[in-house]
């Protein structure tokens, strides 16, 4: 975390940079529910699935000391909590809100055990390096933003080349096409010979791998790795963002940055010893998650098969 | 994609139910030990410690049923909501703003300590209109917004939970030693709900939560809220025609279900904690849905998986300390157990055949 630097430099610069930071795991967890929601299914199990991407990642980081080598893994990870998904949710039509609990159970349970067998008889502190900023020559110059947006690790950088990649899939192609059919009419896109649970699979287990990404990222840009529940609720926040997105990938992929400035401001707080209470900041993200809801309510319309498990009649 | 087809029965028998159940409960205590031999562990051992904690000794009883009883209340409030299809998953910080509506009363409302048999039916009281009130966030915001509910009630668990943290630190810390635990005092003996197995710590808060258990059964199947609970359930464009107000049920549904939530976490702060500690959020509030799909989200099976489910917990911790492992397992066990129920049901409801 950059915080320290924050208030050392007190720089607008460093402060947008660690913004981005706190952002992107939930960012590129915010993408992938777009994704897994424009098709038709509500991935509430985010949460866990970023909580297995981010031990896959870490130990990983730790172990082989390659981190970019442990957000792959952390991908692939997500991916298969993905596939594990689709396959009760979709092949099996199990409801999509219990399946998304069993899922963030399945994560939370298997993060935490796989953390207490691999860390938990290491008696040195378990940290690990981090990824390297990477400056572009000549912007990185600009000042204020240069340094912070031109300055970017490798993820980072790849959070925003994916947020254009999502928009350009879901909007440009055929299977962004077939995509947003399945998510609004099953059934009239089964009749152009779209296969509704084919489109649906892939949805779900890319919406899964960068969900895996975001919590990798997570572990990886906090250098180290509490026991449990190292996301503290910021894949739940991520879905609470494709709401207030209203579905569309830009939307929800910037809302999540509101929730890195207020986490940045809990920590801010911490630091210079706080007037307030350490847990009412704590609050902040949750707190404004509820308001953002309710202002966001109106007016927003969901993909129309949302949560609908598709089954062909006749 | 898998070249097998999935059709839907029209009729599940009550069989078919009866058997996924059973097998559900044959296959959870089986996923544990297999968790446990895949890290390693001797499953000989493991088995043995699970049946001494759980039903093979007095005490390991006596655990199990206490582990049964707030899950019971969390789990039978939690069939009222699922039966209307409202997804709360809330119940955690319910019960624990229960817990807290009980330490209010007890260390800050009561000015000398009154007897007993006053104090707590007014404790357990405001720890079910507590939890209540605590629901109708989430409850309005999905019948008034149409907001979903799932994304609301686990925020407010973990306001609940930063709550419980700041106030254990806070107004409700004991103070009377020097450096003290994140604890409220301890409360007055005769606050303690009785206990009515000798040797144990199994207080009559199994009594209330069977009790309450039969009275959600009796709401569910024998009045017309019940019914409405259930039609909207069942599909709520269908009982809005028929003249029921779906708004109306979302929220007594929801609320009902946080206030059994709330007296939960009474009976849990009354019976075993007598203090307001960290450890109220447990997690108690997500076991609680998978006890409630054990049950077959029925009030009455919720009885029989709560008592299940408290000897498996309690087994558990025995195997963990035999074993020297991480209580993380439990949690893994439980992500397990939920997807395969999941699995399982499908053989109930659907004909399987090749594509």
């Amino acid at each position: 975390m950059r915080t320290l630097a924050v208030i050392d430099a007190a720089s607008i610069s460093s402060l947008i940079a660690a913004i981005i930071e706190l952002s992107v795991p939930m960012a590129f967890a915010a993408l992938g529910e777009v994704i897994s929601e424009r098709g038709g299914v509500i991935n509430l199990g985010t949460e866990g699935v970023m909580l297995v991407g981010a031990i896959s990642a870490f130990s990983v980081g730790f172990f082989l000391h390659s981190d970019l080598l442990g957000v792959l893994l952390g991908a692939f990870a997500g991916a298969l909590m993905g596939l594990l998904l689709a396959f009760v949710s979709v092949s099996l039509r199990q409801d999509q809100i219990l399946s998304g609990l069993g899922i963030y159970f399945l994560g939370l349970g298997l993060s935490g055990f796989l953390y207490d067998q691999l860390f938990s008889n290491i008696g040195s502190t378990i940290r690990i390096e981090g990824l390297p900023k990477l400056s572009i020559p000549i912007l990185s110059q600009i000042p204020i933003l240069g340094g912070s947006l031109f300055s970017l690790d490798v993820i980072e950088y790849s959070a925003f080349a994916a947020l254009v990649l999502v928009i350009l899939v879901i909007g440009r192609t055929t299977f962004g096409l077939d995509l947003r059919a399945v998510g609004e009419n099953p059934a009239a896109a089964d009749t152009l010979g779209v296969s509704v649970t084919n489109i649906k699979y892939i949805a779900v287990i890319v919406g899964g791998a960068l969900a895996g990404i975001g919590g990798a990222y997570l572990a990886i840009s906090a250098h180290a790795f509490q026991a449990e529940n190292i996301t503290a609720g910021r894949g739940f926040i991520a879905v609470a963002m494709v709401y207030f997105g209203k579905w569309k990938p830009a939307r929800a992929f910037f809302g999540t940055f509101l929730f890195g400035a207020a986490y940045l401001l809990g920590s801010f707080f911490q630091v210079v010893g706080a007037m307030i209470p350490y847990y009412f900041l704590l609050m902040v993200p949750y707190i404004m998650t509820l308001l953002i809801l309710v202002v966001i309510a109106r007016g927003a319309r969901q993909p129309a098969a949302l949560g609908v498990p598709y089954t062909r009649e006749g | 994609m898998l070249g097998i087809k999935f059709t839907r029965k029209l009729e599940v028998s009550r069989r078919a139910n009866l058997t996924v159940t059973l097998i559900s409960y044959v296959a959870s205590p089986l996923v544990v030990l297999a968790v446990l031999a895949a890290a390693g562990k001797s499953p000989a051992i493991a088995l043995d410690a699970l049946y001494r904690g759980s039903i093979g000794t007095l005490s390991g009883f006596g655990e199990s049923i206490v582990q049964a009883t707030s899950l019971m209340l969390l789990a039978v409030g939690l069939v009222i909501a699922f039966r209307a299809r409202v997804w709360n998953i809330g119940a955690e910080g319910q019960q624990v703003f229960g817990a807290i509506s009980v330490t209010w009363f007890t260390l800050l409302v009561l000015k000398e300590p009154w007897p007993g048999y006053v104090v707590i039916p007014i404790a357990l009281l405001l720890s079910f209109i507590g939890g209540g009130i605590f629901a109708a966030v989430p409850a309005l915001m999905r019948s008034r917004l149409g907001i979903n509910e799932v994304i609301t009630t686990i925020m407010m668990n973990y306001l609940a939970i930063d709550a419980l943290n700041w106030l254990v630190r806070g107004p409700f810390q004991d103070r009377s030693i020097p450096g003290s635990y994140p604890e409220s005092p301890v409360f007055p003996n005769q606050f303690s709900l009785p206990i009515i197995l000798r040797y144990t710590d199994v207080t009559i808060g199994i009594v209330i939560a069977v009790v309450s258990c039969v009275l959600v059964y009796y709401l569910l199947f024998r009045t017309p809220l019940g019914y409405s609970i259930r039609a909207v359930g069942l599909n709520p464009s269908a009982a809005r025609t028929s003249g029921i107000s779906v708004n109306h049920v979302v929220d007594s549904a929801m609320i009902l279900s946080g206030a059994l939530a709330g007296l939960g976490g009474g009976v849990y702060i009354l019976g075993i904690a007598h203090a307001l500690l960290p450890e109220q959020a447990s997690g108690i509030g997500y076991t609680a849905v998978v006890v409630s799909l054990l049950g077959n989200v029925h009030p009455l099976g919720v009885i029989f998986a709560s008592i299940f489910f408290g000897a498996l917990i309690s087994g558990m911790s025995s195997v963990e300390r035999a074993l020297q492992i991480p209580e993380t397992l439990s949690l893994l066990s439980q992500g397990v157990i939920i997807v395969i129920i999941l699995i399982i049901q499908v053989f109930a409801r659907y004909e399987i055949r090749r594509a």
